[in-house]
């Protein structure tokens, strides 16, 4: 089982490709939507994992997961990135 | 995505020594129903929490008392014991206990003998909130706050609780609490037929749109989950589920009927109990309503008489009825969401294989559930204090509501997901 954790062409043998981002920081739109649609008709689930530090306003990034994602979980802090990384390998 | 086997047994083992069964006894524990034990003196109940035989009991002043089932004499059931003046004397040699797990009475040994003074059986505390008898297994000197979950500390006129067996580890039947997509399928001819789940403006949204995205967030307790479904050109229909470790959930709403919830609390590593709650937070429960759970509606069932177990169960295939099936009555052919819910839980075996499993994006609250105990279960192995212990982390409702398409729904749904004594929930 392999997990893609970074936007790349090389998704053979992938299950699942969790976009990671920052509710802080920007996302490239057109990237992440290409390659999710890629993956999606590969038989690749989509993910993404966005850190928000609880106050929980709008921000780009959470619109472009909502829109490239199937799933989406939201974490306070980078340090629970790991133990999600942990749990799609 | 799949378990590794060691994140399998920790998570699905829950005796005493566990990682998990050490971060269970930290909470208090629904126990068994007040109805169980309804006057003094009234008949000793065996009760087996987490792998550990107990007998609970009800002393001449009132007092509720939860001992180690078998007498540390000779290892005699006190089942079996006989209720007299302010304790349990056991059947076999006439030692007797009180509430507190005292040795008071010793007639095989010399009058004079103080060896009574130095036998104590293991006790726990029993408390009565609403309709529950709760107890704490853990450490007596890290006892929590009593829980304040809202359907607990609500008039018992607001509120309606049951309980089933289930056969089945915990955690099956945790994950199917959080699971919200199986709604569009395992219950989807019955959301309009069920009299606590009709007529409701959420159940045209649920069926005209199977595949909700989910995302899951984080919460002071446990997770909120949200299930977001097209609703029109500017807003998603949110549902909006709360789990609140270690075992509780809340389901979001359906139009005015009554909020349900469940606590799921391991008997044993094969067994569990399914409590199922109905409440108001405004309205006490009307004649009709009480009626209908009590007939085994909505997330309730019937009991076979005497018991807190299903008539409908694993040796009569759940009465499936293939014509229902075929004719669009029930998706699966079971009768009642309750047992729909159980008929599949229970035939993925007693405890469900995750290291094989297949898991989709529809599994992302129970993938973060995992991650959630896991993590607690390694912190208080470290010394670490359980999450959702704090009463104010429990002041949580569910709710189902509609939201501009650019809100995250933790701050849009901010309100509605707070207790606020004496106002309704927010749903459609």
């Amino acid at each position: 089982m392999q997990t893609l954790t970074a936007p790349t062409d090389s998704l053979e043998e992938i299950d699942v490709v969790l976009f990671l981002a920052d509710a802080a920081e920007g996302l490239d739109r057109e990237r992440t939507l290409l390659v999710a649609g890629r993956a999606r008709m590969r038989g690749i689930l989509v993910a993404g994992a966005l850190v928000d530090d609880g106050v929980g306003e709008p921000s780009d990034a959470l619109a472009i997961l909502r829109e490239a994602t199937d799933m989406l979980m939201i974490v306070r802090d980078r340090a629970s990135i790991d133990s999600i990384v942990q749990a799609l390998r | 995505m799949a378990l590794t086997r060691e994140q399998q047994t920790t998570l699905v083992s829950t005796n005493a020594g566990t990682p998990m069964g050490e971060l269970f006894r930290r909470y208090w524990i629904p126990a068994l129903l007040a109805e169980e034990l309804p006057r003094p003196d009234s008949d000793p109940v065996r009760v087996r929490l987490m792998g550990e035989d107990l007998i609970a009991f009800r002393d001449s002043e009132g007092r509720y008392g939860l001992l180690a089932e078998f007498c540390p004499h000779r290892g005699v059931s006190l089942f079996f014991a006989r209720h007299e003046e302010c304790g349990l004397r056991c059947s076999y040699h006439g030692w007797k206990f009180d509430v507190t797990g005292a040795c008071i009475d010793m007639p095989s040994e010399p009058e004079e003998s103080a060896f009574k003074n130095k036998v104590k059986t293991t006790a726990y505390p029993l408390v009565q909130r609403g309709d529950i008898l709760w107890t704490y297994m853990g450490p007596e000197e890290l006892v929590p706050a009593l829980p304040e979950i809202e359907w607990s500390v609500l008039p018992t006129a607001n509120v309606f609780v049951s309980k089933r067996l289930q056969e089945t580890n915990y955690l099956q039947a945790l994950e199917g609490g959080i699971d919200s997509s199986h709604v569009s399928f395992t219950h989807k001819f019955n959301l309009d037929d069920d009299p606590l789940h009709s007529g409701s403006q959420g159940n045209v949204y649920l069926k005209r749109d199977g595949r909700p995205k989910f995302e899951v967030v984080e919460s002071d307790g446990g997770l909120l989950i949200g299930a977001r479904r097209n609703a029109d050109e500017e807003n998603y229909y949110w549902r909006i589920t709360q789990y609140t470790m270690p075992w509780y959930t809340i389901i979001p709403p359906f139009g005015d009927h009554l909020i349900g919830a469940h606590a799921w609390v391991p008997i044993d590593d094969e067994n569990c109990w399914a409590w199922s709650i109905n409440y108001h937070p405004v309205h006490e429960l009307t004649a009709d309503q009480r009626a209908d759970m009590l007939a085994g509606v909505g997330i309730h069932v019937a009991y076979k008489p005497g018991t807190y177990r299903p008539i409908a169960d694993r040796d009569n295939d759940y009465l499936i009825d293939r014509d229902a099936q075929r004719a669009k009555k029930t998706f699966s052919g079971v009768k009642g969401i309750a047992m729909q819910d159980a008929s599949l839980q229970e035939s993925m075996g007693r405890i469900q294989d995750r290291t094989r499993e297949r898991l989709g994006t529809s599994d992302s609250a129970i993938i973060m559930a995992r991650q959630r105990l896991l993590a607690a279960a390694k912190d208080v192995a470290s010394g670490g204090t359980p999450p959702g212990l704090e009463p104010e982390s429990q002041h949580v409702r569910s709710a189902a509501l509609l939201l501009k398409k650019d809100v995250p729904f933790q701050s849009g749904a901010h309100d509605a997901l707070q207790i606020r004594p004496k106002t309704g929930f927010v749903s459609l």
